[in-house]
């Protein structure tokens, strides 16, 4: 493969070891060769990295409480009718 | 976790399944421990605003008890509660109109092979430079700047972590269109992180760009 264009849809699956022995075999090649696909690979692999660390967000004990006072009243109005 | 693990976690969760669907709601509060941090963090990156975010993870819950009876164990206990979520989503703001560019827009214009592009850079720079703070809010809003069909498949891919078969069940999506909107999301993703990037270094080296 010598097309970046060619490359691009395959990028992520490579990145997330889903393709196919001879696709990846093939792209490994071209990456080889190819700083600018190394640099697109890099910071693809890394904008899952950021979006996975970077975006927790906490419960609030206040709504951890409203919750469970609403599913202990539908779990009431469901199970005590039957 | 190897098979041994996952088949006893299975057994478990069927157990605990069972014991929900004739009136057990300490065996349901077990369901879903685990599961109501994970569920909150996805509302609040799938709606408008905060407001509705409690509402959409309330939802959920609730909706999960309405519907036990009707959980056939088809996908984890964990999918199903995800796909409620992303429903109770859908019937909030009906169905998501916003587009992406084409696979090929992301590409950067690059020259094949070794050449500098001044689009393309090693991110541990800029990324070593920049505060928690700027980057998780410039990460949050380049998500939100996802439009919606896109943002959810890519987020129960990545941040949730799911197969992307299990992405198509939650998003009632073929398989082939789940895996096309998380690469487009993916590629939108690493071009605003990357403009954010290269307009920071710009800043911080006192070059205008």
């Amino acid at each position: 493969m010598s097309d970046c264009k060619e490359l691009i849809g395959n990028l992520s699956d490579f990145i997330d070891g889903e393709l196919d022995l001879n696709m990846c075999q093939e792209l490994k090649k071209h990456l080889e060769g190819c700083r600018n696909c190394r640099l697109v690979a890099d910071s693809l692999t890394k904008t899952v990295k950021l979006c996975r660390d970077g975006v927790t967000e906490d419960l609030p004990e206040s709504l951890k409480e409203s919750l469970n006072q609403k599913l202990q009243a539908r779990w009431k109005a469901k199970f005590d009718k039957n | 976790m190897n098979h041994y693990g996952a088949f006893i976690i299975q057994t478990n969760e069927k157990k605990l399944v069972e014991g929900a669907k004739q009136g057990d709601f300490a065996a349901f509060n077990r369901l879903i421990e685990n599961y109501r941090p994970r569920i909150f963090g996805l509302a609040v990156k799938l709606a408008k605003n905060r407001e509705d975010a409690e509402d959409v993870f309330q939802e959920t819950f609730l909706k999960a008890i309405d519907n036990i009876q009707k959980f056939r164990g088809e996908s984890s206990f964990g999918t199903w509660l995800y796909t409620i979520c992303v429903n109770v989503i859908r019937n909030k703001y009906g169905r998501s109109t916003g587009e992406l560019l084409p696979l090929e827009e992301y590409l950067p214009r690059a020259e094949h092979g070794d050449g500098e592009h001044a689009e393309l850079f090693d991110w541990d720079d800029p990324l070593s430079k920049l505060t928690k703070d700027e980057l998780k809010q410039k990460i949050n809003q380049s998500i939100m700047q996802l439009p919606l069909k896109y943002r959810t498949p890519f987020l129960l891919r990545y941040t949730e972590e799911m197969s992307v078969a299990d992405v198509a069940r939650t998003t009632g999506l073929t398989l082939a269109a789940a895996k096309s909107r998380i690469l487009r999301a993916r590629l939108a993703m690493r071009q605003s992180l990357n403009d954010y990037f290269l307009g920071e270094r710009g800043k911080k080296n006192n070059v205008r760009l």
